[in-house]
């Protein structure tokens, strides 16, 4: 195991090394360079030479690529004009809220989805079955934004019984202190992973319950209970467990439709604004970041995928 | 001459200083009942629009008119506000803490007397806060957004306090006092002496820059800047910071984060009228219309821009639609920015440069501009024509008579028949549906014997009726024989091509289509000097024309509004751009909300004149 994760962290170096050179050079692709996407059409050649120089962006590729990576190795992920604020005190505002987001949105699908997935599985083919996999096909089929604004009309504009958009506090207290202004973001969310664990589990229960290991428990007596619950359950969450660390990016680039939707101050209301603004420094933090949860999400679902079933050995 | 100076630029105040109501409010609005004092006024911020920097002292990369005008100016008040609680474009001076500037020695000396208003710290806004902001801006010109190489504070060889409240300015030549007052005091706010320091602890004026010299090479401001500019990213610290919480406006901020949602409370010390009768007002940020009409459909906010999508048709000659869609509890007004609309062809591509230097060839190209047309079906009647580089509607002091022709489209109305008509009596014919040149003589220089009068537009996309109005240009044009391609690109992308480009290679673009400019910032006179001087900055298509360089430099030294009007008539008259219609926003406000504008073009809001009814 050990030689394993020193060839993952082999391999996220390398890929954190391509990921951040195609990130620096795609900001060097903005239709005039990134100065003049930022300053706007207003600038003058004279006042683009000079933010160039300030931004270091008159230097050669390879320096500022030097000079960036430098800075992130000690913790500086750059500083947002647009925003007059260090990219990493924004990632400090905002993760916390996108993690409370995506928290609640996870646990609640995870509620549901599970439970729902195995009872698909074992009562398949029936009403109950054909009914829940029909919700989870819309709640695959849905795109996000779209039910985000279908529950702001039926909740919001028509009913009123929630507030169209998320709580906009600085803090997590502040948003916690809203629970009503959550509701409707977090049922968003939630609706789309729910669709998504419950549809994996029925199928990962139902390709369990045909396993031999299953014949046997019944054929020693073991009531379908302790079956399905003790044995097949078990099993079953191995896929489960894939998925949860491949989610692990989603908690650190924000859910953004739902964000944006709902005004949601988190992380991926922050990138898609920076993205408009041509925030880079923004863009440039927040892609690291992201591959950084990606390399680490993926090494956490092998691990978690050795741990949870016996068969798996990494060398 | 001082007297008259000064009477030019107090007259333009009083020409189009007004009271008052919106241009245009719906029917649907509530009468005024009751007045009550007090209230909070939730006011939607434009999409992915964050005011982030405190300090007037702004640098480019920072800069925003939103930021500047819709918060700023409510605490820090420039030492010449301009617009009012109205459809007003022009400089008003009983909402400045400094009286009418008053020019003498034919334009070369300007005084400025302060009025003795108070910050918030007790201190008098004063001689001193102006020279402050002056000795700042000498030092650290090229870190403040106004700054154009030659003009101020170059153009100010001299400076002093003559007197407690009066300061007193040689220039370097003799200068328009409506230019010099609009386009360059304009730029200036007077800092108080708790800002003069270099250290949240040191005593005010301790830092030394309001008494710095050049001597120095400005040491001591560069110290203060240093200061100032760390504060500023201390974004947490706005509502409580020692330093930004000294104001002379009206409004000091009471509650700031980052992801833009502001509380602004009154300042109980504010010297000016008429004092805030609210408790306080909120700005929310929203990422797009859409989100915010939801808010106000839900009453969550008091004051959002409505989706123009979410509007009916509108009449022409209205400025509200007749029916407002979210009912009783909203009076709709209509704002038109103070700017123009236009393209840019770009005299220096090397293969249809030499076409848009012939001036028959651009009257072609606006002729085939249905603004009219445009506006009714495309804007669906939320977009006005507008024929010239000057602002047309509402009608203010600057629009020249002949921009205000054929129903605001200028000297070059639409007529596919007369581009036609003028491009065949210039040599071009019509040859498998593209006028090609037959008659190079008459063509114009550099245009060959066979070529065709084709190009390319690049336009920003993202906004659907502005998608639509390239698309039926592309249309009207083909059916005058001129061969439009449109390739589309992001508002970024676009603008990324605009820096001004030599002949050669990589000056490759024909035409770029990305929307509008504003005059509220830098500089409220609309006037041509960065926008088609030979060789200005944001002289995108490098339009070059002696007349039009005299033209524009007349009307800085020159206080006759004869003389700007030569200038504007000449650019309706030349088209060193191309003008299409000027898109209207509509704005709700909730009907108990009285006094309450939102739509001055020049964005000026002034909640000290609001108040809540019963």
């Amino acid at each position: 195991m050990v030689g394993y994760l020193i060839r993952r962290t082999g391999q996220a170096i390398i890929v954190l090394f391509i990921v951040t050179v195609s990130t620096l050079a795609l900001v060097h692709l903005f239709p005039g360079g990134p100065v003049h996407a930022l300053l706007g059409p207003r600038a003058t050649p004279q006042q683009i030479a000079y933010y160039n120089q300030l931004y270091g962006f008159d230097k050669p590729f390879y320096e500022q690529y030097i000079k960036w990576i430098g800075q992130l190795l000690h913790g500086n992920f750059g500083f947002s004009d647009k925003l007059n604020q260090s990219v990493a005190s924004l990632i400090a505002q905002d993760l916390p809220k996108t993690v409370i987001l995506v928290g609640l949105g996870t646990v609640i699908s995870l509620t549901f989805g599970i439970p729902l997935g195995v009872y698909q599985a074992v009562r398949r083919y029936t009403l109950g079955d054909y009914v829940l996999t029909g919700i989870s096909f819309l709640g695959y089929a849905t795109p996000t934004f779209f039910v985000g604004l279908l529950l702001v009309d039926w909740f919001a504009v028509q009913t009123r019984i929630f507030p169209p958009f998320a709580p906009q506090a600085s803090t997590v207290a502040g948003i916690l202190a809203n629970p009503r202004a959550l509701v409707l973001p977090v049922f968003t969310y939630a609706f789309l992973l729910y669709a998504l664990w419950s549809r994996y589990m029925r199928s990962s229960v139902m390709d369990n319950l045909v396993q031999d290991y299953v014949r046997t428990a019944r054929a020693k007596g073991a009531s379908e209970r302790r079956v399905i619950w003790g044995h097949v359950f078990r099993n079953s969450l191995v896929s489960i467990v894939t998925l949860l660390g491949l989610l692990l990016p989603t908690l650190v680039a924000g859910a953004i439709f739902t964000e944006v939707v709902f005004n949601y101050p988190g992380m991926g209301l922050a990138f898609y604004t920076a993205a408009l603004n041509v925030d880079y420094q923004v863009l440039l933090g927040f892609t690291v970041l992201a591959t950084l949860a990606v390399v680490i999400g993926n090494t956490l679902a092998d691990i978690g995928y050795a741990i949870l079933d016996p068969r798996v050995r990494y060398s | 001459m001082a007297v008259l100076g000064a009477a030019g630029a107090l007259a333009l105040a009083a020409c189009s200083s007004s009271g008052g109501s919106s241009p245009g409010a719906s029917a649907s609005g509530s009468p005024p009942g009751t007045r009550v004092p007090g209230g909070t006024v939730t006011i939607a911020l434009p999409p992915s629009v964050t005011d982030t920097f405190i300090w007037p002292f702004i640098p480019l990369d920072q800069s925003s008119t939103y930021d500047t005008i819709q918060w700023q100016w409510l605490m820090y008040r420039p030492l010449y506000m301009f617009g009012d609680n109205g459809q007003s474009v022009a400089v008003n001076y009983p909402l400045s803490p400094a009286q009418a500037p008053v020019y003498s020695d034919g334009g070369k000396t300007v005084t400025i007397t302060m009025k003795g208003w108070k910050w918030s710290n007790g201190e008098t806004v004063n001689a001193s806060d102006l020279i402050f902001w002056l000795n700042m801006f000498k030092a650290e010109k090229a870190n403040f957004y106004g700054y154009s190489p030659g003009l101020a504070p170059d153009n100010i060889l001299s400076y002093s306090a003559s007197g407690p409240n009066t300061v007193v300015m040689h220039l370097n030549q003799a200068y328009s006092s409506i230019w010099f007052t609009y386009n360059q005091l304009a730029e200036f706010t007077p800092m108080p002496m708790a800002w003069d320091v270099t250290s949240l602890s040191a005593k005010a004026g301790s830092g030394g820059c309001t008494t710095d010299t050049a001597a120095d090479k400005w040491a001591k401001c560069v110290a203060v800047y240093s200061f100032l500019a760390a504060q500023t990213k201390a974004t947490s610290s706005y509502a409580t910071s020692a330093i930004w919480g000294v104001v002379d406006g009206p409004w000091k901020t009471s509650a700031y984060n980052t992801n833009g949602n502001i509380t602004m409370v009154p300042n109980p010390a504010y010297s000016g009228s008429p004092k805030p009768s609210l408790a306080s007002i909120k700005f929310v940020p929203f990422t797009d219309l859409s989100a915010t009409y939801t808010a106000l459909k839900t009453g969550q906010l008091d004051i959002g821009r409505v989706p123009t999508a979410d509007l009916p048709q509108k009449p022409l000659s209205q400025n509200v639609p007749s029916v407002n869609p979210l009912g009783s509890g909203y009076t709709l007004s209509a704002q038109i920015p103070f700017g123009y609309s236009y393209y840019v062809p770009n005299m220096n591509n090397q293969k249809t440069g030499p076409m848009f230097k012939q001036l028959y060839i651009r009257q072609a190209l606006q002729m085939v501009m249905d603004q009219p047309g445009d506006s009714t079906a495309i804007w669906r009647g939320y977009a006005v024509p507008n024929g010239g580089a000057v602002p047309g509607t509402p009608v203010n002091q600057w629009t020249p008579q002949v921009q205000q022709a054929n129903q605001n489209q200028g000297p070059y109305p639409f007529s596919i028949t007369n581009a036609k008509n003028l491009l065949t009596s210039h040599g071009w014919t019509l040859t498998n549906g593209v006028m090609t040149c037959t008659d190079p003589a008459k063509c114009g220089a550099g245009i060959a014997q066979g070529q065709q009068l084709a190009f390319t537009i690049f336009y920003a996309t993202g906004q659907t009726e502005f998608n639509n109005t390239v698309a039926n240009y592309k249309s009207d044009a083909a059916q005058a024989g001129i061969k439009v391609n449109i390739t589309a690109g992001t508002f970024n992308a676009v603008v990324g091509e605009s820096t001004p480009c030599k002949p050669g290679p990589k000056c490759t673009w024909d035409v770029l289509w990305w929307g509008s400019w504003g005059y509220n910032g830098p500089g409220f006179e609309p006037t041509g000097e960065p926008l088609f001087q030979t060789g200005a900055g944001s002289n995108s298509g490098s339009y070059s024309d002696s007349k039009m360089d005299q033209l524009i430099n007349a009307t800085h030294t020159s206080s006759s509004m004869a003389v700007f009007h030569d200038y504007a008539t000449y650019a309706a008259q030349q088209l060193p751009n191309i003008y299409t219609p000027v898109s209207i926003r509509i704005y709700a406000v909730n009907s108990k909300l009285q006094n309450a504008v939102f739509t001055n073009p020049l964005y000026t809001i002034l909640p000290e004149y609001w108040y809540w009814t019963k």
